[in-house]
């Protein structure tokens, strides 16, 4: 994995956070700031005074002027569990370069910006379950742990990412945020796992990642096509004809899948595997907010 | 089924093309793809869930429509008027009497006459007709009004040359009737001359072209061949005729059973006949052979055969008291001896007469052999006599053909008295009264031919009349003819048999080869294929019987082999419209362009536009 990242390429990346639209409470304080009112150094409101409050809190400068007793507020700063699902099957090892490459680079990304901040990491491999787990981490003296789990997946299961996600909740019913990193080809579908994602307060991050060759198939003539998950054989004479709609069939899921997220909340990025992975954080992530 | 256009079938070998390039349809090609999951939406997409579909531009789909739709266009065949050339109609003759056999032109007239119209069916325009008559002693149409050139050449080669002449008048007859209303028709014969005139004047209202072919007439031929047996010696008789135009030398030769026996020189004048008699030929002789030993342009009259009657003169015995006019009847008969004797000196041992004639007159016992009784009185095994009848009879004809009555007129004949005879079963009444008298009876018995007459020639006008010695000479003929002959037709070349009974298979010869064959049921009359000797053979139970025919091609209207230009009256301007209203169908052009759609479409196929 390191040698996917340079050092000044990591300077870059310790700039970035995770933006999350609601912060969701942790267990152990951190650098994110909580949208609870709590005890920090970063000072957010008042309110009055209402017996029982503590007296630490009471801003005299306040009282001294109003003769009224008023409450100073503070930001809550907290950490966030942060769980990045991998898709594990077969399919992601396709492509020219595989979309295996870029999901782990991407996935190696997150892991070093989600524990430079100081957030707690999860990662989870899927395939019909989830079938690699890292457990919780925090730190970034984690990250290397992080990334020789990343180095050791796998690629070679059939993928059911419902089944895999609803897998996720027997692990944890914490608040958080989930990254999802799929080519979501699939013909069980992602839909309902992504809502028991949501179900499970989770804030989802939906990546998917396709090869080249799935956006403009250079596939022509009669073929019989092999499912390289299921085994499943589709015969077929591929012409232009074919291709176009082939290629109108991905843009009708595409949009499906765009329209779900967005109904759903769920930001949503098509990354190519041959993408540039520079331009893919800068150019992609941050236009649409994923980071900040 | 019949076909306009049978090159068309060769369209078939398209098919195999067409299979070939499903043949070398590449086969499926394996590859491992992340995931089919969108491609099997595209394939349901296309294939299965939607049976209904908004229509898309694809080359294929116009293709295959335009195709269906051409189908469609060319199974209804149709058409394009054309204003054009009016067609003509040819009538083709060909004369197939045997003098186109000559070969003062190679091979033969014949074949140079059928590669003339060989020429002229290459020539017909797309509008023309054509119809071929083969003209001979009857005429035939090989094909009528085809503009099929395939066809016309299949029934001009059919055409076989003949043995007899060819005949002018019907075929004038036939086209006459084939052509009765049709327009801009020509008539074109192609003949060597020597027709036979017609009976009729014929005036065609079209033009005819005749078709000279020949160059030579010179021929030396045997007009005619005859034997025949005088004393103990046979006597045989030829002509030769020198159709040529200049003078010939020819040796003759005679050949008897094979063995040449005499060889005389001839020299003949241009048209000049001449006679030529052999004698002294031994009388055991069967076929006499004569040959002109000289090569002509005409061989069929070189030679010629003539069969040697076997059979001796036949010996007829007249039985009576006296009677002129039967006497002077029998007395002109051809190849009889008449002995006569009186009923006091006839005894029973006068036998070896093959005709015994009884006037007025029974023996108690009759000799084997035929016999004719006249006016018969007394018992006797033979007729039943009830008594006499008087008065005036006129007879009648039980049958209008009978072969005994054949050329006799018997209006006037008057009869004063007759015997009334019962006709016995073996009998047919031949003649009889208007009260159904019987006035002639004859018929079979036990293999012996009896005729009776029932009345006394003396009480008759019937000796002073023209019909009484063909009535003897009929009597004669069926009493003496063979009972197992061959018997050859006038038209030579057929034969009949005396009887069929008994005989098992018939079997012909020429030349040693067998030429046919026959087992009962047998017909009527037996065809020979062409002029020769025959050996006909029947084959009965125990024997076997041999005789000879001889077909002569003797005609000297044939044998005179020079061209004679036919003199034919005609109109030499075709009538009828110089243009016509014709159609023109398009399917083949259709069939080509369907043709043409399925090489692209499957061209396109291939390239997957």
């Amino acid at each position: 994995m390191k040698e996917y990242f340079n050092q000044e390429f990591l300077g870059h990346l310790e700039r970035l956070v995770l933006r999350i639209k609601k912060l969701k409470s942790g267990t152990k304080s951190g650098d994110r700031r909580s949208l609870r009112k709590g005890h920090s150094v970063e000072f957010t409101d008042f309110r009055n005074y209402t017996p029982g409050d503590d007296v630490r809190y009471t801003d005299w400068n306040s009282y001294a002027r109003s003769q009224k007793l008023f409450i100073k507020l503070f930001v809550e700063e907290q950490n966030v569990l942060i769980t990045i699902f991998l898709d594990m099957s077969k399919s992601m090892s396709f492509g020219e370069p595989p979309k295996e490459k870029l999901a782990r680079q991407l996935a190696g990304a997150f892991a070093y910006i989600i524990l430079s901040g100081y957030d707690q990491l999860c990662l989870a491999g899927c395939i019909d379950h989830i079938n690699q787990y890292l457990s919780p981490v925090r730190g970034k003296a984690a990250v290397k742990e992080a990334w020789d789990f990343l180095d050791r997946l796998d690629f070679t299961g059939t993928t059911d990412l419902n089944k895999a996600l609803q897998d996720f909740g027997r692990y944890f019913h914490r608040p958080g945020l989930s990254i999802v990193v799929s080519d979501l080809l699939s013909s069980r579908g992602f839909k309902e796992g992504l809502k028991y994602l949501q179900y499970l307060k989770q804030e989802v991050v939906l990546v998917q990642i396709l090869a080249p060759d799935e956006i403009n198939p250079s596939l022509f003539g009669d073929m019989r096509l092999i499912d390289s998950e299921t085994g499943h054989v589709q015969e077929i004479t591929i012409s232009s004809n074919i291709v176009r709609e082939y290629q109108k069939r991905l843009r009708h899921f595409t949009d499906d899948t765009r329209a779900f997220c967005y109904r759903r909340g769920i930001p949503f990025i098509q990354l190519t595997s041959n993408e540039h992975f520079d331009d893919i954080i800068l150019h992609k992530m941050l236009p649409q907010g994923i980071l900040e | 089924m019949q076909l306009l256009n049978p090159i068309a079938l060769l369209l078939a070998l398209t098919i195999p093309l067409i299979i070939l390039f499903y043949i070398l349809k590449p086969r499926y090609q394996e590859k491992t793809i992340s995931s089919t999951f969108l491609w099997e939406k595209v394939i349901k997409d296309l294939e299965v869930s939607r049976p209904w579909q908004k229509l898309q531009r694809n080359i294929l789909l116009f293709l295959q429509i335009m195709a269906a739709f051409l189908l469609a266009l060319a199974l209804s065949r149709p058409f394009v008027p054309l204003e054009g050339k009016a067609g003509s109609h040819i009538i083709a003759v060909i004369d197939c009497s045997s003098s186109m056999m000559a070969t003062d032109v190679r091979p033969n007239r014949f074949e140079i006459a059928k590669g003339q119209i060989e020429d002229l069916i290459d020539k017909l325009g797309p509008y023309d007709l054509m119809t071929i008559v083969a003209m001979g002693e009857e005429s035939r149409v090989m094909i009528s009004a085809s503009d099929s050139k395939i066809k016309l050449r299949q029934a001009l080669q059919k055409i076989e040359i003949t043995a007899g002449s060819a005949s002018w008048g019907p075929v004038l007859e036939m086209i006459e009737s084939l052509v009765r209303d049709e327009q801009r028709c020509k008539l074109v014969v192609f003949t060597d001359g020597g027709l036979k005139k017609p009976k009729n004047d014929h005036k065609l209202d079209f033009p005819v072209d005749i078709n000279m072919v020949g160059e030579h007439g010179d021929n030396i031929g045997i007009i005619t061949l005859a034997s025949r047996k005088h004393g103990d010696h046979v006597v045989v008789l030829t002509r030769l005729c020198n159709y040529g135009s200049e003078p010939l030398k020819a040796d003759l030769e005679l050949r008897v059973d094979k063995n040449l026996q005499d060889v005389k020189e001839v020299e003949l004048k241009p048209g000049i006949t001449r006679s030529v008699v052999w004698e002294g030929i031994d009388s055991s002789a069967n076929v006499v052979q004569v040959k002109i030993n000289r090569p002509d342009y005409y061989m069929l009259d070189n030679e010629a055969y003539t069969v040697v009657k076997q059979t001796d003169k036949n010996r007829v015995l007249l039985v009576t008291t006296g009677n002129i006019f039967l006497e002077k009847s029998l007395g002109l008969l051809p190849d009889v001896e008449l002995y006569r004797t009186t009923p006091e000196n006839f005894h029973k041992e006068m036998t070896g007469y093959q005709f015994y004639v009884f006037d007025r007159y029974i023996p108690a016992e009759t000799p084997r052999g035929g016999i004719l009784f006249i006016d018969p009185s007394g018992d006797n095994v033979f007729i039943k006599i009830k008594g006499e009848k008087k008065g005036i009879y006129q007879p009648q004809k039980t049958e209008r053909d009978h072969p005994l009555l054949k050329y006799v007129e018997t209006g006037d004949w008057r009869i004063a008295s007759c015997k009334e005879i019962k006709c016995p079963a073996w009998c047919r009444t031949v003649l009889e009264s208007k009260h159904k008298v019987p006035l002639m009876v004859a018929g079979e018995l036990n293999g012996q031919r009896i005729a009776v007459i029932s009345f006394d020639l003396h009480n008759s006008n019937i000796p002073l009349k023209t019909g009484f010695p063909i009535l003897i000479n009929n009597l004669a003929q069926w009493i003496l003819s063979p009972e197992d002959g061959v018997v050859m037709d006038v038209s030579e070349n057929s034969f009949r048999l005396g009887h069929t009974a008994g005989i098992e298979a018939v079997y012909i010869e020429k030349e040693g080869k067998q030429v046919s064959q026959y087992h009962p049921p047998f017909p009527a009359s037996f065809t020979l294929p062409e002029p020769g000797l025959y050996q006909v053979t029947r084959v009965m139970s125990n024997t076997k019987k041999t005789n000879y025919l001889a077909w002569n091609s003797l005609n000297p209207q044939e044998s005179n082999i020079a061209p004679v230009e036919v003199a034919f009256k005609a109109d030499e301007n075709p009538k009828g419209p110089k243009t016509r209203t014709s159609s023109q169908e398009i399917w083949p052009l259709l069939v080509w362009a369907i043709l043409l759609i399925l090489v692209v479409e499957w061209e396109v196929y291939r390239r997957g536009y």
